[in-house]
């Protein structure tokens, strides 16, 4: 009986529960709709005033990163997330500026071009604006430049990109001895490095190579050498002085350049309001920039089409769902994959093999697989973006003309397999089994490596030829691929694009990973023929010949095509949406600036 | 003595009057037998499958396993098609299975977003009898855009091809690879599954029944293993072995023995005091035989029960080490390498991810079903019951 009256007075509480919960549903919405109507009615007012509300609502623009960035100074960081951060932030001497619709460069904080003392082209004076000045209002002067190159260049700091500042364009005299004298042993004084101060607003950089005017604005124009503010950075400094916390944090950057950056959730979220202390604020339009790191492209993809966003880049397969739209923008080219041998490897010495490695390049059907993976087929290995000539005309163009690249996308499979029994037999296997190393999640490589697996196995018969992958997240990717000096073995084949950096689209520059001359190249190289052309673009009589570097370039392309020391494969194609509501500077993508975001406006 | 009985029982007076001549044996001359049982009589398994065939969902959860199990062995062979034949030409088609097409599903339709509508006419994009009609007309920049409703396979120009579950990104038949990964992810589970109960079984049966000191390092080891995450003992085997059906099976089989080998020591401290074993003890079995003849089969139910219910197990870890980038390396497809591929383009092409994710759904569910069955059926204290 006890029992029967508990159940009751459960089921008694259950409905007394429901019926609660329901009316506090109904009133709710009652709520709703009252705040509704107001809220309408609010709308009708707001609208009846719109003349005025328009012109005081921010311009924010909105935009999405997919990674994190590691900070916001370009001494420390380059990849692309930060490098959006030092965009905002970094004002330079030299800038590439938009000027009436066009890219320019011209000065920044500079006062007018660099002024050549001797005439001999080795010695160069720059005027610092008087209008320079921090975000806080505080004037840049000669002081904060003869700072900013002492510690861009501080040997116990041994910053990442601090070659750049020692050399990129010009080679400061003595900045590389500076900087790396931890290491060499060769102690070398900070008056020795041609960096000195002339009079408060003015500083004086040697060479001890000729260079002209161009030059050294293009070399200025790297953020590396944006101005530090002095008080914040000693702040950030550690006690001995090897690290230094400048630029991981809102609070620790000093930005001189058009925003300054307010917030910043590491992996989440970067607020930009825009400095009215910059120099060229005339130019700024907006009132500030949102970056949101996302790192899904479908979810990009979503917030964009919800008005989230105000740009968004296409994968191949979202480029499907978009179709004939109109809006869709196709950048050129920063970087071409390419196959790298590792020619040390003990295990498969067929590696070398010349005739090997050109039965793989004359036997990829480069076209079919950019219809796959919706790029374009690469013959040639320098990327589409490189510069040849200063009114804009790429290389990729030059070299079209020139003629030198094979037909058919470089794909001729009767000539392949002719040299894949010529390798063969040199070699005296009866069969290959090897392995390519790609990154794994990143669909380019996971279309080119299946691709190829599928197609080579084809062409030159399953039991003769095997390709196994070997996808490894992109940090271990490119511990193997760089420590085949240490570990022959380290891997096979590998997958590699070498990514331009600004400042580095000179044909010549794009070459430099294939040739001994540079570090953290991924395999041996060392051709006689090719590091020979490498050093006649880049001697004295030449390097300032941007023609004759040209020729020189397309003579290395073609031998690299020849002995097929790499195997070009597609050229890196994004596809990407600007919303309407925009007005870019440009009216379209510059090398330089990007997409120019800094200065472009919104018809909110 | 007569007061007594007359206190505890009622007897009447003449019946304990009766005189001791009057009495005479029974059964004296006659064998007794046991009353024949008026069911039919059966042993432990047949009892077992009795009472597994009353149990209507494990019976459909078996035989769709036996269905799956037959698809994944012939399935990829049903196609003219080979697991890593690309068609270049014909990446992300939708399905299109004969007969079915003409009943409205499996037709190879496809809406094509975002189209201009001035190209519609064009043959050379869209060519004759492809385009089945068009929604959504707006107006962007100008340009007026729809989304067309088309025959993928005619807008191809592949109208005699048929690809029952469509294709991939790379143009392979997604039919052929998913019986082919189903087949992959039941070989990789069963032989993991089957590894497990072979170490767990030796490894429980040697603690269980020497005891002592022993067990205990025994079963502490177990504990060492077993605090190990599982998804990092898989990823550090996975990288440091690479990734094939081997490594990965050794992934999975690292960790996954010692609920077996608890489970069979368990059983053996239940039995190894029983008498029948210290009969055989005192008759010299050798500790071997007693072990696997004497004292092992009484726990083959458990046994059987642990192994199916770690075989969906071991799949879905298969699948999940494949979904975040630890599977097998292609061109091999399992099931979870599947899943991962297509889960990137969900949006786009939610085919790609609808086959695979329904395929290893309903596998896991049978197998839980089916377990779950056989767990009942072979519970000896069930044993009578139907």
């Amino acid at each position: 009986m006890k029992k029967r009256n508990q159940k009751v007075l459960a089921a008694a509480l259950a409905a007394a529960m429901v019926m609660g919960l329901t009316a506090c549903g109904g009133s709710t919405s009652a709520t709703e709709a009252a705040t509704t109507a107001a809220q309408a009615e609010a709308t009708t007012a707001a609208q009846a005033e719109s003349t005025e509300a328009a012109s005081t609502e921010p311009k924010i623009l909105r935009l999405a990163e997919k990674t994190a960035a590691a900070s916001a100074s370009a001494l420390i960081d380059q990849t692309t997330s930060s490098i959006s951060i030092i965009r905002n932030v970094a004002g330079t001497l030299y800038a590439t500026l938009p000027n009436e619709g066009k890219a320019e460069l011209m000065p920044l904080l500079a006062d007018g071009k660099p002024i050549d003392v001797n005439g001999d082209g080795k010695t160069w004076n720059i005027k610092i604006s008087e209008d320079a000045m921090f975000e806080n209002g505080e004037k840049i002067t000669a002081d904060t430049f003869i700072y900013t190159m002492k510690m861009a260049l501080d040997p116990k700091l041994v910053l990442a990109k601090a070659g750049g500042v020692a050399e990129n364009y010009i080679d400061i005299t003595n900045a590389s001895e500076y900087y790396t004298q931890g290491s060499t042993g060769t102690a070398v004084a900070w008056e020795d490095v041609g960096v000195k101060k002339i009079d408060d607003m003015t500083i004086q950089i040697t060479t001890d190579v000729a260079v002209n005017e161009t030059l050294v604005m293009r070399h200025f124009t790297s953020k590396g050498t944006s101005p530090l503010y002095e008080p914040l950075f000693e702040e950030c400094l550690s006690e001995d002085g090897t690290t230094t916390t400048w630029g991981t944090s809102a609070d620790t950057i000093v930005s001189s350049g058009p925003f300054k950056l307010t917030n910043w959730v590491v992996g989440s979220v970067r607020e930009y309001e825009k400095n009215e202390n910059y120099i060229r604020e005339d130019l700024v339009k907006l009132d500030g920039i949102t970056e949101y790191i996302v790192e899904d492209a479908n979810t990009q993809l979503q917030m964009f089409e919800s008005g989230e966003l105000d740009y968004v880049t296409l994968s191949s397969d979202a480029l499907e769902k978009y179709g004939d739209d109109p809006r869709i923008e196709t950048l050129p080219s920063r970087y071409t994959f390419c196959l790298e041998f590792c020619t040390t490897n003990t295990d498969e010495p067929i590696l070398s093999n010349e005739n090997f490695r050109r039965a793989l390049y004359w036997g990829l059907n480069r076209e079919e697989l950019a219809k796959i993976s919706a790029e374009e087929p690469a013959t040639g290995v320098v990327g589409q973006q490189s510069i040849a000539k200063t009114d804009g005309t790429t290389f990729r163009t030059i070299a079209d003309e020139a003629g030198y690249l094979p037909e058919n996308y470089g794909y001729d499979p009767e000539l392949a397999v002719e040299y894949f029994e010529k390798a063969l037999e040199e070699e005296n296997m009866s069969s290959v089994d090897i392995t390519l190393l790609v990154i794994s999640g990143n669909s380019s490589h996971t279309y080119i490596s299946e691709y190829m697996q599928e197609s080579y196995a084809n062409l030159f018969g399953a039991d003769r030829f095997k390709i196994n992958i070997d996808a490894q997240p992109s940090a271990q990717n490119s511990e193997l691929r760089k420590s085949w000096g240490t570990n022959p073995n380290a891997y096979e084949i590998v997958i590699a694009a070498w990514n331009l950096v600004a400042g580095d689209y000179d044909p010549i520059g794009a070459l430099r990973p294939y040739t001994t001359g540079y570090g953290s190249r991924n395999s041996a190289y060392g051709y006689e023929d090719i590091e020979a052309l490498y050093a006649e673009a880049n001697s004295e009589e030449n390097r300032l010949n941007q023609e004759k570097r040209n020729e020189i370039a397309m003579e290395m392309e073609k031998l690299m095509i020849e002995q097929a020391i790499v195997v070009p494969t597609l050229y890196n194609i994004d596809y990407c949406i600007y919303s309407d509501d925009v007005e870019l500077a440009l009216g379209a993508w510059n090398s330089d600036l990007s997409w120019a975001w800094q200065y472009c406006d919104l018809n909110r | 003595m007569a007061d007594l009985k007359k206190k505890v029982i009622d007897i009447p007076e003449d019946i304990l009057n009766i005189p001791a001549e009057k009495f005479e044996f029974a059964q004296i001359h006659n064998t007794i037998y046991d009353a024949v049982p008026e069911t039919e009589s059966r042993g432990f398994f047949k009892d077992a499958l009795v009472r597994l065939k009353k149990n209507k969902a494990s019976i459909a959860a078996f035989w769709i396993l036996c269905a799956i199990i037959v698809l994944a062995i012939i399935g990829p062979s049903l196609t003219p098609y080979t697991f890593s034949q690309q068609f270049p030409e014909y990446v992300n088609m939708p399905p299109r299975v004969p007969y079915l097409e003409d009943m409205g599903i499996f037709n190879g339709k496809q809406v094509l977003t975002n189209r201009r509508l001035d190209s519609l006419e064009d043959t050379s994009k869209f060519p004759e009898g492809s385009v089945l009609g068009y929604s959504n007309p707006h107006e962007v920049r100008g340009v007026t855009l729809v989304d067309v409703e088309v025959n993928y396979y005619k807008y191809v120009g592949a109208d005699d091809t048929y690809f029952w579950f469509g294709t991939d990104g790379m143009g392979r038949d997604v039919w052929t690879r998913l019986w082919r990964g189903a087949r992959v992810s039941l070989v990789i589970a069963l032989a993991a599954v089957l590894s497990d109960v072979a170490i767990g079984i030796v490894y429980g049966s040697v603690a269980g029944y020497y005891g002592g000191k022993l067990d205990m390092i025994m079963m502490r080891i177990c504990e060492i293993i077993n605090a190990f995450p599982n998804v990092v003992v898989c990823t550090l085997c996975i990288l440091l072995f690479g990734s094939g059906i081997p490594a990965m099976i050794l992934a999975l089989m690292i960790r996954g023995w010692v609920p077996t080998a608890r489970m069979v020591r368990a059983q053996f401290l239940r039995f190894r005091g029983r008498e029948y074993v210290m009969a055989a003890q005192t008759m010299g079995v050798p500790d071997y035989a007693l072990i696997f003849r004497h004292i092992l089969p009484n726990s083959i139910g458990p046994i059987i029960t642990r192994t199916m219910i770690a075989i969906p197990n071991a799949i879905f870890t298969e699948s999940f080490l494949a979904f975040i980038g630890l599977g097998l390396a292609p061109p091999e497809p399992s099931i979870g390498t599947l899943l991962s591929s297509g889960q990137k383009v969900l949006m786009q092409y939610p085919h790609l991810t609808l086959f695979p994710a329904l395929t290893i759904s309903v596998l896991m569910i049978a197998f839980n079903l089916f377990g779950n069955g056989l767990r009942d059926a072979l519970d000896p204290t069930q044993r009578g019951h139907e």
